[in-house]
């Protein structure tokens, strides 16, 4: 009997190939990194995990006992990461569950704390309540408010009671303490006087100081006398020397005048224009200016005294809504969704003001460190007209703002997408500002020199860049990407030089989600 | 009694080979397809069925008509299109390559002419490659990755052999056995990271391979 025998590589080569979809619930990696001085910090959602890269593409997972990352923030001088971090725990006992999936969902709790990362290493966590998610921090870094930054789409996850009235101060030096203080409902607006000793807190309806040493609370300031009514503090700022704060509130044209003096506490009103769009402290001439989006007019506050000052006020030819400060000078734009096109220089010593023009209205601005140039991003608009100044309009763009004294002027690039990232650095060799853009889709960073703006270098990319941000010290920027098992860029702004960390979202890959810190057992 | 049965037993087991299908020895070459029950919930990143089915090759060398050394070569790859909830770039693809050596006694007994059951125990390597690649279309992009892991293991069997038909001093012939398998963690670690004391590479994750096991072929003894 014959019989054909399939040849062995055949048979060998049957289905050795098994081709499958799977999927992963959750990021690999998320791209809102935060940068320390010792490297940056990324959280894995779907491992769970905290990371700290290197621009040697080198990272190291760090040891959070069990807990996952849920928000960073550094400290303001970026020696530190604090991390908002959560931990599983199953209030079923039974010994069969191991995994966070082997719990129900109803007997399933979430515990929250905040942990201090320095030097790639997690100190004892501190325990702040679930809802907390930011940090307020005094100017040399050594303390911290704890609160709820609240926005529509915030979930609060409740597990048990939730004071929606509490801030937590936390001594990031030292052993840690923390202390919860009650100040008002929705405490959302944190100021710190020059050497955070005191704490302004504006909640709804209220204002407290806190002594930032005792955590004592050292007075509370009302701000209304009915309990029927409530304000909501729309902005605050508080003046140089640290004895007033300027508390402007939604939809009202009253601004309360604060006295945080000691043992001279007091209250007063004064009637602004209209509702402020924003304040800001002008410390050369120890004034403040009020800008209203609505009103085509700028106005001073004497910080001394409180008073608005109205034989300074000061008429625009269009409204603005935002101010940047410099040094002896203010720059004033409207970037509140109208169709504005004006910035203004204003001189504080002099109060005359220089106006210049964008070719479209101004979705973000910020300014160098020289004060010599600010660079805006222009968004699209309709567009009434014709030719160049129709392609202008139905494109994003950017202004780069001469504010030299005697060479003021504005001129306005298109760019091929929308701008994702501007960072401005100084070339304190060269004495020139450079901007560094980045685009929506083009795998390139743009180097503008912003004395001479169509001269630019294109910085080729691994892949399309998703934000950028400044390293504290100062050595150059990091570029996160859009890419699924993680990519960093350092961009060297000296000689251009990219350097890549990638592949370090793959942490725990395989899904491992054992429940941690199980009690009464090691870990 | 017992001393000297087990003296017979073992002098049996050791009788020299001899040639030929109808002699004491029989060589063997199969085709196999070999099936680890995995209960680590891990696999299910990398296939929906419950078990590693690896294809291969196995050999015999017959030591005496009872006796038989095997060595088993097996693999398969499992490749992945991996979605990722919430992101809008390109999914990556992973993969997962198992290879598996196995070497080890094979005792059977002739029942009938065509049917010998047996039972085999054999010293089993595990070797698997997990990788994971962003951009199939670019060679050697930055994030085209791979990580390799070693598990030993063992694994116990019985099962039978039928011979339906004899060409001249060759047979062919079709197995079937069950048993169960053991092995260490596959452990697969990336080196550009650290943890703890930085002196360990960081977890990309681990797979545990112990299970029932299940192994079919033909092939031919001779």
């Amino acid at each position: 009997m014959k019989m054909k025998i399939p040849s062995l590589v055949t048979l060998l080569s049957l289905g050795c190939v098994v081709e499958n979809s799977n999927e992963i619930d959750g990021l690999l990696w998320d791209t809102e990194v935060v940068a320390t001085t010792d490297g940056i910090y990324a959280a894995l959602p779907h491992s769970g995990a905290l990371v700290r890269i290197q621009d040697n593409n080198t990272y190291k997972v760090i040891d959070l006992n069990g807990a996952e990352p849920v928000r960073m923030v550094t400290t303001p001088d970026g020696s530190k990461a604090l991390i908002f971090a959560r931990w599983p725990q199953c209030t079923n006992d039974n010994e069969d569950i191991v995994d966070v999936s082997d719990c129900d969902e109803d007997e399933l709790e979430w515990n929250a704390e905040l942990v201090v990362v320095e030097d790639g290493v997690a100190g004892e966590p501190i325990n702040i309540p679930g809802h907390m998610n930011a940090l307020a921090f005094t100017e040399d870094g050594s303390k911290a408010v704890a609160y709820l930054d609240y926005s529509e789409d915030t979930i609060i996850e409740i597990s048990g009671i939730v004071d929606l009235s509490e801030v937590v101060i936390i001594d990031l030096e030292g052993d840690q303490t923390q202390n919860a203080v009650s100040i008002g409902f929705s405490p959302d607006n944190i100021l710190f006087n020059a050497d955070g000793t005191k704490a302004v807190i504006l909640s709804r309806s209220k204002v407290v100081l806190v002594d930032m040493v005792s955590f004592d609370v050292l007075v509370e300031f009302p701000l209304v006398l009915d309990a029927d009514q409530t304000v909501n503090p729309s902005g605050a700022v508080l003046t140089e020397d640290g004895t007033k704060v300027l508390v402007s509130v939604s939809g009202s044209s009253d601004m309360y005048v604060l006295n945080l003096e000691d043992g001279n506490y007091s209250i007063d009103m004064e009637e602004l224009s209209g509702a402020p769009a924003d304040l800001a402290v002008a410390k050369s001439t120890e004034q403040t200016l009020v800008v209203y989006g609505s009103l085509a007019q700028v106005d001073f506050v004497d910080n001394s005294s409180g008073d608005l000052q109205p034989a300074q006020t000061i008429d625009l030819d269009e409204p603005v809504s935002s101010v940047l400060m410099a040094s002896d000078f203010a720059v004033l734009y409207n970037n509140a969704g109208g169709d504005y096109y004006d910035v203004v220089k204003l001189d504080l010593d002099t109060t005359e003001d220089h106006e210049l023009r964008v070719e479209n209205p101004i979705h973000s601005m910020q300014m160098s460190e020289s004060e010599q140039y600010a660079v805006a991003v222009l968004r699209p608009e309709d567009s009434w007209g014709g030719g160049l100044s129709q392609y202008a309009d139905e494109n994003w763009g950017l202004a780069v703002i001469n504010l030299i004294d005697g060479e003021e002027e504005v001129i306005s690039l298109v760019v091929e997408s929308q701008p994702v990232g501007v960072e401005l650095i100084e070339d304190t060799d060269a004495s020139t500002t450079y901007a560094l853009v980045l685009m929506d889709g083009v795998d390139s960073v743009l180097k503008i020199d912003l004395a001479r703006p169509s001269a630019y270098t294109e910085v080729e990319l691994e892949a399309p860049p998703v934000g950028i941000g400044a390293l504290p010290d100062a050595t150059g920027f990091y570029i996160t990407h859009e890419s699924a098992l993680g990519l960093i860029s350092f961009l060297n702004p000296a000689n251009n030089e990219i350097t890549t960390a990638h592949g370090f979202a793959v942490v725990e890959l395989l899904d491992d989600d054992t429940l941690p810190r199980r009690e009464g057992e090691e870990e | 009694m017992l001393g000297i049965n087990t003296i017979t037993l073992f002098a049996a087991l050791s009788a020299p080979a001899q040639a030929g299908p109808n002699s004491a020895v029989t060589h063997e070459l199969n085709w196999e397809l070999d099936s680890q029950m995995v209960s680590d919930d891990n696999w299910s990143q990398i296939s929906w069925t419950d078990a590693v089915n690896t294809i291969g090759i196995s050999g015999g060398y017959g030591i005496n008509r009872n006796l038989t050394l095997m060595v088993g070569l097996h693999h398969r790859k499992y490749v992945n299109d991996t979605y990722i909830y919430d992101f809008d770039g390109e999914d990556p693809t992973t993969s997962f390559s198992a290879t598996q050596l196995s070497v080890g006694p094979k005792y059977s007994v002739e029942l009938k002419s065509w049917l010998r059951p047996y039972a085999t125990a054999q010293a089993v390597a595990w070797m698997g490659t997990l990788s994971a690649d962003e951009d199939l279309d670019e060679e050697e992009n930055l994030n085209e990755l791979s990580w390799s892991a070693f598990a030993p293991g063992i694994k116990a069997a019985a099962g039978f052999d039928i011979i339906p038909l004899k060409v001249g001093k060759v047979e062919v012939a079709t197995h079937m056995d069950f048993g169960y398998g053991a092995a260490l963690n596959l452990e697969f670690t990336d080196e550009n990271g650290r943890i703890g004391n930085g002196k360990t590479g960081a977890s990309v994750g681990n797979l545990n391979l112990n299970g029932f096991h299940v192994n079919w072929g033909v092939g031919i003894h001779f």
